[in-house]
This record gives structure tokens, sequence and C-alpha cells, in this order.
């Protein structure tokens, strides 16, 4: 799964916005979004809303998470947190990204959330990089990993497995190696 | 006398050390902490406060006058104003933040100690800022004889100090009281130290006790203790009549006592035990004690005392002779005298205003009470010759009936006009915002005005300048309408920028007028196509929205607001006093029409506002279905109800769904047809902030039903807002209302049989009935009774039958007159459009009926739903469930009278009804059914049977298209004539009837000929057949073999031949019948008889004589083919 497959997954993540116009329901094929009704928030997908915005035809509304003060919590659960702490929203680098890239002035405290999220990206994908190097090391054959989201998943799964099936590979023939030794001592 | 009572405290300040002064005159509370902040509260509730940072901390706070000053971190006492906040100068200096704040009365002299261990007196020009060194640690408190000679000041050093305020070293007294501590936050009490307002005695907290010192001689009087405090006492203060003292103490105890007796009279504890910071006793004649925590909350005590001029007098006596003060009294008479200098000034205000009364002067207190009262004081302050102004002192005024002040003038959808930045009006079309500089009531250029559009094909985004200053602003999607106050010179201006004008350049767009000077706008509306303004001369000007003058109406009272929505304008007033601090209003609601007001006004006289004890207005206006609206101050969303006259109704407490206290939402609209009410939730005030713009909530409506969260409560709840709802939409009666309409119907429908099988399941058969007794058609009952027998609830069934007949009975009624007024409606209009024909209602009906077939579907459902549930939960019930099954249906067959909905209609029948029915009547249908079923007959289905007839021989006709050749002509035109047939409609039945004896007198009656020709060669072509050399012979031309040709020459031919033989070829044809239709099916036949049956009685017996002599004919028959 490439990043921008996953990235148009989040677009289907609801946003609220507030609406310049008035409109009636819009019939789509992954359900109806609407009515609007200029000045009263609704729930639409985020691909509607980022381009809704670009036109000029609405505001957004910041998801409850994307606060200053909800999002420094959810930084310090992780820093505690030995283990992966549950993220407010599946895609919350991605929604995080499209909203302050398409509507800064929409968000209050874009800058401060920007470096926030970024901080619990930063924590997590380090978390898991030595969550992976530990498993590696102690030579383990499964681990559970909860309450990864996609992108995280999906920033190591291409490599992962593969590096996994090398090492493997190597080992294999390092123990074959000392069998066949071990097969010529005793044959010798 | 109302009890002591102290009120739930509420939040001012950060954690830390908090002070609390009142006002001069008692009205506003001053606070300041450890936030920097200092707040002015008007009373406990106001949640509308102001607040005015001063610095980072801010440590003491005292009044006077108009101006606050400010202890604060940055080692600066600040003076700043009252109502702005502005910065008016530095009064002191210290080396270090300053601790506490003295100031006299007068505010002439304002005495401060801090922690750089100095008291700094800063006074009029002789002795400007004195340091008073002297104490060896920070200063704890600082405390000014009324009579402005001594000063008194407590220290961390543990001493108390006397000074005199005239000298900076001379101390007259020092005591060494307290604990000592090295810092003022380490200190364990603040040693707030008082003097009572006779100056004659000093009160200095000193452990669990007060000490009461006299003056001059600084002698120990005496101490008053209270067993219930046991801690610390760290604040005394004592109440401007000097009556009583209130301290309290480091664990939150509040003791009051009265200084004559020495009596305690009331201890009050903190809900929480905190330390106090800060005591206050209100300066007016209000009996109140404000106090403020560590923890920066703030509350007051109110009624503490009696407060009470009469008995003060005999207080004063009871003094004198308990002897408290012997050496006060006795001693100094001159300064006895003072003792009692305010009461006796109380008894001059009396008995001066008793003489002016008695001398008739004018009523006028302002001017002579103030200026007699200063008289009298001059000549006090000559005794106290310290003293160093004239000013009148703060003498309790007396205790009068406090009236609520009447709500002022607002437009609904705005905040206050103090704020800079504000809002003028936030409505559904857009909002509009006042932008202020703190001195653009000075300086004109500075404010501005911007309007946004909720939607952008309204109107763009306006923004302008202000120069006119604009206050009050009302927004529509046809214009933006602003109006200003009247200020000296300049009269009240309004100003409407109606964007649909057109024509002329931009400047079109724009009207302005000036009102009248002394009239005054006090509140703007927008409608559709008018504006209206309401003054303060109780007036209402009505506009059109291009500028035209159209109506001056009179307001009942002091107008409170008005708005408007598409034609109508609400106006609410003042009607009178309200009892016990209640708003009194009055509501009119008329319908400004295009011609003058024509139409039903929805509430044409002022009739009274309902609102919740002790609140007032905050929002006023219209549904988007143009139901009146209102909102209170404690959040209590009411709405017209019409059902019973005027009255109203809750339909939302927005206060539930608030968090905090102190947040409130903010109305902005609502619509009932989505049920929701439109609101900003502004946290911690009443009005939303400008920045950062605050988002619009949606709060569904709720009726607050007792038990609202109860299954019970809910259904309830959505029964009585739907019925709401369908009322609002009957009354408007719009055309493409209707499909709501039918949908609301439902939602009640199913709530009532919802909670008719709440009540059924638990056994309560009354409530049950009474909940059938409310459902809306006699269908509902239908379906309820339905349940109540599957329940085996026969005796409830049986009751509901009765209801259902009634309710029947009723609809019949109104039917009736439905029909009546649709009659005369239709009779006066009948060029209008064939609004409700019977066919429509027709469809709706069924509709409604397959709604109700759904709705007992979805009931069953549910409880099966139920009922496995349970079983599966115990297996023995499981098995009982099985059988039981079994018998539910024996049972069902027994009560199958009573299971069948003996108001169900049959689907199929398609009877034409009357126009303009609503609902239609299914148990009068059917038994008009069965009445009327052989007279009856469904028209319309004919042609269509017809055609199916038709087209069955069409079929018959191409099978025996192979075996005679020769009938095929005849057949053709008889498919031709049948399809006219279907639209000549009746008439075919007399053709049928006389195609037996079929008389071929014109060419015509072939081609009406239908079925029965279609099947059976009739006489005609029989006798051709014949008779066709001879017919050829006569028509030479016919050679061709074509037998259509030959048959008009036939007819002819045919109609001369004579009666015997036309006699036998008819019976011919006749007798063929049996034969030629061998294969077709006798269910045909048994129909064609059945549908003429009982017209046609001749045909019928004709075909049955034909049956009966079949075997004659044939043979008949096949002797004259012979032939």
């Amino acid at each position: 799964m490439d990043s921008i497959e996953i990235e148009f997954l989040a677009e289907k993540a609801p946003v609220t916005i507030v609406p310049n116009f008035t409109h009636d329901k819009l019939y789509l094929i992954s359900g109806d979004v609407g009515p609007f009704t200029a000045g009263l928030p609704v729930d639409i997908p985020l691909w509607l809303g980022i381009n809704l915005r670009q036109r000029g035809k609405c505001r957004l509304v910041a998801p409850e998470w994307m606060d200053v003060e909800k999002l420094t919590e959810i930084k310090e659960e992780e820093k505690q947190s030995k283990v992966f702490t549950q993220m407010p929203c599946e895609h919350y680098l991605i929604v995080t990204q499209l909203l302050l890239s398409s509507a800064p002035e929409d968000i209050p405290n874009a800058q401060q959330i920007k470096t926030l999220v970024k901080d619990i990206w930063d924590l997590r994908i380090s978390k898991l990089r030595s969550s992976v190097a530990e498993f590696i090391e102690s030579e383990g054959t499964h681990a559970t990993l909860d309450r990864l989201t996609l992108l995280e998943i999906n920033s190591v799964r291409p490599f992962l497995p593969h590096a996994f099936d090398q090492l493997h590979r190597i080992s294999k023939s390092a123990h074959g190696s000392n069998l066949s030794q071990t097969t010529q001592d005793i044959q010798y | 006398m109302a009890p002591q009572k102290m009120r739930p405290m509420r939040y001012a300040h950060f954690e830390g050390h908090t002070d609390i002064c009142y006002t001069d005159d008692g009205r506003y509370i001053v606070t300041c902490g450890s936030d920097g902040e200092v707040r002015v509260f008007e009373g406990l509730d106001d949640d509308d406060f102001k607040t005015h940072l001063v610095a980072e901390c801010a440590s003491a706070v005292v009044c006077t006058g108009t101006r606050i000053l400010v202890g604060t971190d940055n080692n600066l006492v600040q003076a700043i104003t009252l109502e702005e906040g502005a910065s008016d100068g530095i009064i002191i200096r210290f080396t270090a933040p300053p601790t506490h704040l003295a100031v006299s009365k007068d505010g002439y002299c304002v005495v401060g100690g801090a922690s750089d261990m100095t008291i700094r007196v800063h006074g009029p020009a002789d002795y400007n800022d004195r340091v008073l060194t002297g104490h060896k640690a920070p200063i704890l408190s600082v405390a000014l004889d009324p009579k402005g000679e001594y000063l008194a000041s407590s220290s961390c050093d543990g001493t108390v100090k006397i000074w005199q305020l005239g000298t900076t070293s001379i101390i007259s007294a020092s005591w060494n009281l307290l604990p000592a501590t090295n810092s003022f936050s380490a200190s364990s009490t603040l040693c707030r130290m008082a003097w009572l307002p006779s100056g004659e005695t000093v009160c200095v907290p000193v452990g669990s006790a007060v000490n009461l010192y006299s003056r001059n001689d600084w002698q120990l009087m005496y101490q008053l203790t209270d067993e219930a405090v046991t801690e610390t006492l760290s604040i005394v203060t004592a109440s401007p009549c000097g009556k009583f003292l209130a301290a309290s103490s480091t664990k939150g105890d509040i003791v009051v006592w009265d200084v004559a007796t020495k009596g305690t009279v009331i201890v009050e504890k903190h809900p929480k035990a905190l330390n106090i910071s800060g005591l206050k006793w209100n300066p007016s004649g209000k009996s109140e004690i404000a106090f403020v925590d560590i923890n920066g909350q703030f509350g007051t005590i109110e009624n503490v005392v009696e407060v009470d001029y009469r008995p003060k007098v005999q207080g004063k006596e009871n003094g004198i002779s308990a002897a408290p003060f012997p050496p006060l009294t006795s001693e100094d008479y001159q300064d006895g005298g003072a003792t009692n200098q305010t009461e006796d000034e109380d008894d001059d205000e009396y008995s001066i205003a008793k003489i002016k009364s008695q001398l008739g002067f004018a009523d006028d207190e302002a001017g002579t009470f103030l200026g007699v009262a200063g008289g009298l004081h001059n000549e006090d302050s000559r005794s106290s010759a310290t003293q160093p102004t004239t000013t009148t002192t703060a003498a309790p005024p007396p205790q009068t009936l406090r009236l609520p002040e009447p709500q002022r003038p607002f437009q609904p959808g705005m905040s206050p006009e103090h704020l800079i930045d504000r809002y003028m009006v936030w409505n559904n079309v857009g909002i509009v915002r006042q932008y202020n500089t703190p001195d653009s009531k000075v300086n004109e250029d500075d404010g501005s005005i911007e309007v946004e559009f909720h939607d952008t094909s309204v109107h763009h985004a306006l923004h302008f300048g202000n120069p006119s200053l604009f206050t009050m602003a009302a927004l529509s999607s046809q214009a933006l309408i602003l109006a200003s106050e009247a200020r000296e010179e300049v009269p009240s201006k309004l100003s409407v920028h109606h964007f649909a004008a057109w024509g002329g350049g931009g400047s079109n767009k724009e009207w302005h007028l000036d009102l009248t000077s002394g009239e005054e706008a006090v509140s703007v509306a927008a409608g559709v196509g008018f504006v209206a303004l309401a003054t303060d001369r109780h007036t209402l000007r009505l506009f059109s929205s291009a500028g035209v003058q159209r109506e001056v109406l009179c307001a009942a009272g002091k107008v409170v607001c008005i708005a408007a929505h598409q034609d109508l304008l609400m106006v609410v007033c003042h009607s009178g006093m309200g009892v016990s601090g209640e708003q009194s209003m009055s509501i009119q609601v008329l319908r400004i029409g295009g011609k003058g007001g024509k139409g039903r006004h929805p509430l044409p006289f002022p009739t009274p506002l309902p609102l919740s004890p002790r609140s007032y207005l905050a929002w006023a206006g219209f549904t988007d279905e143009g139901t009146p609206l209102t909102m209170d101050s404690t959040g209590i969303v009411r709405m017209m109800h019409y059902k019973y006259g005027y009255t109203w109704t809750i339909v939302l407490d927005s206060k539930m769904h608030t968090r905090g206290k102190s947040d409130h939402y903010f109305l902005i609209g609502a619509s009932e047809r989505q049920s929701n009410v439109r609101c900003i939730l502004c946290k911690g005030s009443r009005f939303p902030p400008v920045l950062p713009k605050p988002h619009v909530s949606i709060l569904n409506m709720k009726i607050p039903l007792c038990e609202g969260e109860t299954e019970k409560g809910e259904l309830e709840e959505a029964c009585m807002r739907s019925s709401l709802l369908l009322q609002t939409l009957t009354d408007s009666s719009a055309e493409e209302e209707e499909e709501a309409k039918h949908k609301i119907e439902r939602s009640v429908k199913e709530a009532m049989i919802k909670l008719f099988a709440l009540a059924c399941r638990g056994d309560l058969d009354a409530r049950a009935l009474d909940v059938c007794q409310l459902m809306p058609s006699h269908q509902t009952v239908g379906l309820a009774i339905k349940y109540a027998a599957k329940l085996r609830k026969l005796h409830l069934a049986d009751k509901l039958g009765e209801v259902a007949a009634a309710k029947m009975k009723e609809e019949e009624r109104e039917r009736e007159r439905e029909l009546e007024e649709e009659d005369v409606y239709r009779y006066n209009s009948w060029d209008t459009q064939a609004r409700g024909n019977g066919t429509g209602f027709e469809n709706e009906n069924e509709e409604s009926l397959q709604q109700d077939e759904d709705m007992e579907e979805q009931l069953e459902e549910e409880d099966e739903e139920r009922e496995r549930q349970r079983r599966q939960d115990n297996p023995l019930l499981m098995a009982a469930a099985r059988k039981r099954s079994e018998n539910t249906f024996t049972t069902s067959l027994l009560l199958s009278p009573a299971t069948k909905n003996p108001f169900r209609r049959s689907n199929t029948l398609t009877t034409n009804t009357k126009k303009g029915i609503d609902v239609i009547d299914r148990f009068r249908k059917s038994q008009k059914k069965s009445e009327s079923s052989p007279v009856l007959r469904p028209v319309v289905r004919k042609p269509q049977n017809k055609q199916q007839q038709l087209l069955g021989n069409k079929c018959k006709a191409s099978q025996e298209e192979g075996t005679s050749t020769t009938q095929t002509p005849p057949e053709s035109s008889t498919q031709a004539t049948g399809k006219e047939n279907q639209l000549s409609g009746q008439s075919i039945t007399t053709a049928t009837q006389n195609n037996t004896q079929m008389t071929v007198e014109e060419p015509e009656p072939p081609t009406t000929t239908t079925t029965a020709t279609a099947k059976k060669p009739s006489a005609l072509l029989l006798w051709l057949r014949d008779h066709r050399e001879e017919v050829l012979k006569r028509y030479p031309g016919g050679d061709s073999g074509e037998e259509s040709d030959l048959v008009p020459t036939a007819a002819m031919m045919f109609k001369d031949v004579d009666a015997s033989v036309k006699q036998k070829y008819k019976n011919l044809a006749a007798g063929i019948t049996p034969i030629n239709t061998e294969e077709s099916d006798k269910k045909r036949k048994l129909e064609d008889e059945d549908k003429d049956s009982p017209d046609h009685k001749k045909k019928s017996q004709n075909i049955v004589k034909a049956s009966g002599l079949s075997k004659l004919s044939s043979f008949k028959f096949s002797k004259a083919s012979q032939d």
C-alpha cells in the first residue's frame, strides 16, 4: 500500500465545515452529504471539505482533538506510556496535514498544532523503530503492536518483512553452513 | 427578615492571595488576585463583569470614588478607572510589592504598607508621601482612623503600632501581639485591623479573639471571642453603621459580633474551610459581607444582620447603659457626640426631609438633600479638625423598597455595547460586527462596522467606517439597518442599505433618515418589504424597505426589543412593574402585509410574555417557520403554542447542556422542522467573543418533561414535540409541506403506539386507554386494538373499540365540515387548481395504510425480539414459547374477528370517493361496499375488461384465421371498432344488448358490434355467405372477393329481405355460438354474463337459451351449411 492510497482513505474521514452557501443534499455513491445551510455546521468527508475550502465556499472547523491542550495531553501520555496509546483519529497526521495546508487560518494555533502532531508522530515512530530493533535482537518470532495507525504501519511495512526475509536467509545459510561443517567434521 | 444566606462561591481569580473591596456606593465588588487582574462585579450574580489587567500579580485593592487603587507586584500602587480600567496614574512607589492599602473616606489620603517594611502615606499636598519606618518586618496591614488622626499598622515582626498621621515618627502605641515571621506570605495571620466608624475604637484580631482598644489612651477595653472559632482570626472589619464587627479566621470561619452586646450574631463557615484573604462589609445600607479566599473564589453573605434604623438608637442607649464604653461617653462628651455622628446625621436627614415635605418644597432630593447634609457635615468636621474635606460621608441611605430595574432595550442577537469589539447582530442571515477603539466615542473616525453574510450569494461582505456611531443593527437578506442613539446636537439616525435596490448608482441602495429631535431609536428590525424602528417615545415607525414611511404605530409601553421575520413583526414592551424582582413584559406579533396588514395577526394584542423567575429577556424572535420564540437569561427557550390560545411552551432548557455554571448559550435561531435550536456556547460569559470566531452549535429541542430519561418520558417528549410541529405545519398549510406533514404524523403515530405498547406491557390498562384517546386518528387506535387483542387484553380492546368509534364520528364531522368549506372554496374560485382531488387523497390514504402496516410489523418484530431474548435466557421458557406459539395461533384464529382489523380496507377497492377528504373512514366504506356492490359498478373498469376481452378475441381470431378465411374481414373491422368502443364508454352496453337481435338497418351496427360479433358470424354475414352471388350481381365491383367491400351492399339488401328469412339467420347466428366458442374458456362467458347481468337480462337469457339449445342449433347450423 502506498502512502498516497492511505491519504485517499483518510480523505473519507468526516470533517465539520461551516458553508457559506445553501444547497440541498448531495447524493454521492459513498453516501448522502448535506444538506448545506449557510452558517450552520455540517459534517462532510474531508476531501469534499478541502475542495470546498479551496473554492472559498466554506470555513473548516477543527476537529475536537485538534486542540493544543488535548494534543499536549496526548503527547505526554504517549511519552509516559511504554506501548502505543490510542490516537484520537486513525489518520491524525494526514488529517492535520491536509487541514493545515488548506486552511491554516481556520484552525486556531495552527503552528503549535503542527508541531505537536509532528512531535507525537516522531515519538511513535521512534517507539516503533526501537521496538522493531528490540524484536530483531531478541530473535522473537511474533509480536503484537496495538493501536498503530495505518500510516505508521505503512512506514515500516514495505521494508521490515523484506529485512526479515533477508535475515532469515542469512541465518539459515549460516546455520546451514554450520551444520554442513559439523557433518563434515563427523565425516572426517 | 429573610434569613441570612451564604451564597455559593464563584470563581474570581487564580489560586493565591486575593483581595476584595466595595465601591463607595456598595454597588460593585472589586477583587484583585494573583493573576494580576482586577475584576468588577455588580453583585455575586453578575455574569458580565469587567476585567482589567493591571500587572502580573495584584495583591491589594481599594476603591475610592470611580477609581480603583491596586497594589501590584511591580512595587506600585496604581490607580485605574472603575469603568474602563484605564490607567489613572501611579499613586505610590515602593521598593517591594505592597501588601495592604487603606484610603480615607474622602479619598485624599492613601496609605500603603509593603514588604519593604515601610508604610507610605500619600495625602493632600501638606503631607505628601510620608514614609513611616519603624516596623522591622514586612507590613501586614494598615488601617486609617476615620477621623484622619491616627494610623494603625501591623507587621510581620509581630507588632501593632498606632501612628500619628501628621508626623512620620510619633508612635502613639505599640503592642507586640502577633507571632513573628519574616515574610508576608509566610505569616499565619493577615492581621487586618479595623476602626469603628466612630473612630473611638480600633479592633485588632489577635489569635482567636478580637481586641478592642480605645482611642487616645489605647487601653484594651475588651475582647470579642466565640467558642465556635478556635483558629487564628486574621481579618476584622466593621459594619458601616458601627454596630457590628465581622471577622474571619484562617480556617474559613466568619463571625459577626454585635459590638454593643458583645454577643455573636452569626457564625458562618467557608464551604471548603479555606483561608479567607479578604473580607469587606458592604458600605451601603445593604447588610452584606463579601469575602475572597486564597483559592481566588469569591462569595457573599447576605442579610447578615437586620439593618434597621430605629433599633439603632435603642442600641446606642443600650450601649451606654450596658457600659461597654464607659470611658468614651463619660470622659469626652464631644467625642461621644461624634461617636453618634452617623446616627445624628441620619436623624437630621429624616427631619430635614420631613421639614422639606412640610414646607412643600419640590421633591428634588438630589440637590437639596446633599446640600444640607454637606452643611451639617461641615459642622461636624469642625469638631474633628483633621478631617480635611467637606465631602459627604457614607452614611447608609435609608433603606427603601428596591424595585427591579426594567430591562433596557436591546437588539436580539447582540452583545453588550460597552465591549470594544462586539456583535451588533448575529442572526440566520449573517453577522454584523462593530469594532470600536477605546476612545471612539470621542474620535468618530476610529470605529468600523463589518457585515458578513452566512450565504455569500446573498451579498458580499461589507466593511465601512462608523462615523455616525451606530449602535443598533438588524440584518435580513434584503436589507441592513443601522441606527444610532441621539447625542447632544446630533439626532438619532436611521440608515438602511437596501441590497435589493436597483437602478441608478450604488448610492441609491442606501437611504438615511434623521429622527425628530427628542426621539431616539431603541430597537430596529428588518422584515421582508418593511423596516421597523422602535423609539423611546413608545412609537413604532414602519417604513417600506426602499424608504417610504408607511405607518406610525404606538407600542403598548417602553419597548424592549422588536424582531421581524418575513412579514411578521414582534414587539416586546414593558407592561408594568414586576413583582419581587421580576420583569413584566408583553409581546405582540403583527403581520405587516403588503396592503396595510392584511391577513391574520398571529398575536394581535399585547399578551404577557412569560419569563423564568427573576430573569430577563435574552433573545426574542421567530423560528424558521415563523413561530415566536424567546429565550430568557436563565437559558429557557420558549415557543408560542397556539393550541390553547396564545400560550407558550418550553422547548429547551439550554442550561442542561452547559457544563459550567457560568456558561451560557447565545441563541441565534431555531428550526421547528428540524426540531433544533442554533446557538453558540459561551464559556464563562453570556456573549460570544469576536475573536476567535465561535462556532455555532445545534441543540435538539427537548421539552423538559419529568423523568425525561425513561423510555416513557422519551416517548412522551417525542410525541409532544412532534404534535407541536404538526400544529405549526398545519397552520402554515403550504402545499409543499404535505410530505413533511405526513412524516411528522407518522412519527406521532409511531410514538403513540410505542407508548401504548409500553403501557400495555406494564399492565397499565387505564394509561393505555388514555394514550389511545390522545391518538390522532382511529386507524392508529385500530392498530392499538389489534395489539391489545394479541396481548389478550380483551377488556382493553373493547374499551378501545369505543374510543375508535368516537374518534370515527368526530372525524366524520370534521370531514363534513371540511367538505362544506371546500365546496364553498370551490364555488368561489373554481378556476384554481384542483388541489387534493379524490385520487390524490386516495393515494395518500393507501400510503398511510401502508405505513400503519409497516408500523404494525415493526411493533411485532420488536415484540418478537424481546420475547426471543427472554427465551434465549431461559431454555425452559423457550420450550414454553414454542408451545405458546401454537396456542397463539389457535387463539388468533378464535379471536379472528378481533384480530382482524375491522377498519381495514382492502387495497384493491378503488371507489371514486368524494373530494377533499383527508382521512377516509374505512369502516364506513366497507359497510358501504357491502350495501352497494350490486348496484354500484366501477365504471372505470369496464373498458379495461373490454380490452382484455378484445385481446382475447384477437387471439382467437388469429386462431380462426387458419380455419375460415372468410371470416377475417369482419374480424378486422371489429378490432378497429373495438378500440373506438373503449373510448365511447357506456354506449357499448346497449350495443351488446342488441347484438343478438341484430337489426342491420344501417352500416354502423356491424362496426359497433363487440365481442359477441367477433366470436360468431352475425346474421348478416351468414346471409351474405348464402347469397353472395346475388350480392355480387347487385354490386359487380365487388368481384375482387373482398367480403368487406360487399358488406355495405349486403347490409342494404339484407334490410330488404323479409322478416322470416331474417329471423332464420338470426337464429342461425345465435345457434352458432357454442360451436365457434368451443375452445374458448367458459370463464369469460361467465364474466360477460356477470358483467352485464342486471341490465341485460335479456341477453343472458338468450345466452342460456342458446346454450340450452346448443345441440339443436348446431344441428341447424350444419344443416344450413349443408344447404
